[in-house]
């Protein structure tokens, strides 16, 4: 049996699965259009099938993932509607929409653990809506076996779906809306009774955290800890550790097997596992520091405080996720901007991310950075990435004047209450984002290395080379390299390192190291700097490829990326020829 | 007009202004004739500002809260 979990954001819908499936869920897709849902059987009932759909405030769809959840909430043979106690209210508005579609309804008020303030008459209530009320706390894992049995008891009694005729016009759609908020005030009037003073943490947090002076420097505070815990010491330190566990575990006693294949193991197949699971570390880390941010409350004031700087190139605070995502990876950086409601800002978005630097390109960075800027090293990283932020920004400041049509989305946007973070859960809930993370962009990067692994072991003529500038690689290398010598690094070296990129970032240090002793040889500052521009502007890998051309088509990713080449290749031009001039 | 509120200040909605799509958007939010809400703070820009409403908290951008008429009801506290 199907069953619907239907709701607001923020009211713990995707907590609640959680705790009734287990690990059994699985992620799909919608079909014809890119909205997730994730799907579970409960663990003491797999006759019911749920169903987690993407928070909605009304069944009036605003956005894809509104319209997406309507058309399938039609096809289930039950709901668990779940609301917030702290916020019934406004909760209670979809609750009165869905008694309109005529399905077995069960409303499960949930965080009953966070409204001490308040006394909720669940069964005047259901009395009033006429259907089954239930108070439970997900996170305390409390009421779910009333929930279901509830749930059970309910789908067996079928009923006349009360259709009213839907609104027209704005007007006839306020007259229908304030007749329900209406009925809800009578509701909360007769149910819910307040008996202590509402707890008042969060307007205290937020008077310093989002109205005072002191709001913008502790902005600035949070993000940098949320870079640094992926991207400093401590998850550089975790990245290199795995990447030595998988080259200790790559050296095994290969000798029976004829040489080709010993290097197809250990450089193919351990060379390509090793560059998507050594990033495992720092991915996990930032997925953890955005799902307590986002437990907390606070994800969704960073929105609200660089909401008027995204107005500024067209698009909204809603951004501002995506945006922090696609530091670790342009994948799920993309996979971030579908909740998007306006497909213009989603497409702006998009097209902005691959000029947020991810996290591969950061080892390229550190490699060359290393090798050729020993004592500045760090100030160049940050200029790199306020460089690829400032173009960025540029590119879609343009975009939205003059590219990219349709009305961009306002921002109009719920405050959750602030509330410390449920470690166990946040944990749990990045287990299962990694793990579909690493299904998602494995495949893609494991076959681009072996892919790699082909083109830099084999010469043109199909055998297997002895020095790596006979590989075919090298040769085409060689072939694209005149186009570079204007951007200072014409080498062959260079130009098959690029390439090797194409696939996974990651191939651009292994094949320099691979082909050249000492990389000063094949790089001035100056060349090195122009390098490193075109390293982190020009096309992403190959996954996310995949990932933006799930979102615009296949046309407009590959138009993207010639793009952006085209314009990675221009900026590199520039800084070489103008720093020759400079540095005469 | 909402934007004109001060903080902690409450008003009552007279009008919603603006295109069709945010209006309705705002009324199912709760955001109609008759609700009253306060303004709980602003950014430290100006834009956007926080709304409380039926008991939850909402963010309004300064450009939208210009189009909502209210009537003022009770003074700072």
């Amino acid at each position: 049996m199907l069953i619907a979990l239907a709701g607001n954001a923020n009211c713990g819908k995707t907590t609640l699965f959680n705790a009734l499936t287990g690990s059994s869920a699985h992620v799909g897709n919608f079909p014809g259009v890119t909205v997730e849902y994730r799907q579970g059987q409960v663990t003491w009932n797999p006759s019911l099938t749920l169903l987690d759909l993407p928070g909605i405030y009304s069944l009036t769809p605003y956005s894809e993932e509104e319209e997406v959840t309507k058309k399938a909430l039609q096809k289930v043979e039950g709901i668990i509607n779940v609301a917030d106690a702290c916020n019934l209210s406004r909760n209670l508005y979809l609750t009165l929409q869905l008694t309109e579609l005529g399905i077995p309804t069960v409303l499960a008020i949930n965080m009953m653990d966070e409204a001490t303030h308040l006394q909720i008459d669940c069964s005047k209530l259901s009395k009033f809506l006429g259907l089954p009320v239930v108070g439970i706390s997900a996170r305390k894992r409390k009421g779910l076996r009333e929930l279901t049995a509830l749930l059970e008891k309910q789908v067996h009694h079928q009923r006349c779906p009360v259709c009213p005729v839907p609104p027209r016009t704005g007007e006839e759609y306020l007259v229908s809306a304030d007749r329900r908020y209406r009925y809800i005030e009578i509701l909360y009037g007769e149910c819910i009774r307040q008996t202590k003073k509402e707890p008042s943490k969060t307007k205290r947090l937020d008077r310093l955290l989002l109205h005072s002076r002191l709001s913008f420097p502790l902005l600035f505070g949070v993000l940098f800890l949320l870079f640094l815990i992926p991207f400093g010491p401590f998850g550089t330190g975790l990245r290199k550790g795995t990447e030595a566990l998988i080259t200790h575990l790559s050296h095994i006693n290969l000798s029976f097997f004829p040489p080709w294949f010993q290097s197809f193991l250990q450089e193919g197949m351990f060379g390509g596992v090793g560059s998507v699971l050594s990033f495992f570390p720092c991915i996990f880390l930032l997925f953890f520091c955005l799902s307590l941010l986002e437990d907390s409350g606070y994800l969704a004031r960073i929105s609200f405080l660089t909401d008027p700087f995204m107005q500024t190139i067209g698009l909204s605070g809603r951004s501002a996720i995506p945006f922090l995502t696609g530091f670790g990876c342009t994948v799920p950086a993309v996979a971030a901007a579908k909740t998007m409601p306006s497909q213009r800002d989603k497409i702006l978005t998009v097209l902005f991310l691959p000029f947020v630097s991810c996290s591969a390109k950061l080892p390229i960075f550190t490699f060359i950075t290393g090798a050729l800027f020993p004592q500045s090293g760090f100030l160049i990283l940050f200029l790199l990435y306020l460089s690829g932020i400032s173009w960025g920004i540029l590119n879609t400041a343009f975009s939205h004047k003059y590219l990219v049509r349709g009305v961009s989305e306002s921002f109009v946007m719920e405050l959750p209450l602030y509330r410390f973070p449920d470690l166990k859960q946040s944990l749990r809930v990045t287990l299962k984002r990694s793990g579909e993370f690493i299904k998602k962009t494995f495949t893609v990067i494991f076959l681009a290395s072996v892919l790699i692994w082909v083109f830099r072991y084999f010469t043109p003529q199909g055998s297997p080379a002895s020095e790596l500038d006979q590989s075919i690689l090298f040769s085409f290398g060689k072939k694209i390299s005149p186009l570079f010598a204007p951007l200072g690094f014409g080498s062959p070296e260079a130009a098959s390192a690029l390439l090797a990129g194409l696939g996974a970032k990651e191939a651009v240090v292994s094949t320099l190291g691979v082909l050249t002793k000492d990389i000063s040889f094949l790089f001035s500052p100056l060349s090195a700097f122009s390098f490193l521009h075109f390293v982190l502007l020009y096309m992403p890998c190959a996954a996310a490829f995949a990932a933006i051309r799930r979102e615009l088509g296949t046309v407009s990713a590959i138009l993207a990326f010639v793009y952006q080449t085209a314009f990675a290749w221009l900026v590199s031009f520039g800084i070489y020829q103008l720093g020759l001039k400079i540095l005469g | 007009m909402l934007h004109q509120l001060k903080i902690g200040q409450t008003g009552r909605i007279l009008l919603v202004e603006g295109e069709e799509r945010l209006k309705i958007r705002l009324y199912d939010l709760g955001l109609l004739p008759g609700t009253a809400v306060t303004l709980k703070g602003v950014a430290p820009l100006g834009d956007p500002l926080e709304l409380s409403l039926r008991g939850y908290s909402l963010s309004l951008r300064l450009s939208h809260a210009k189009k909502i008429l209210i009537e003022e009801e009770s003074s700072p506290c």
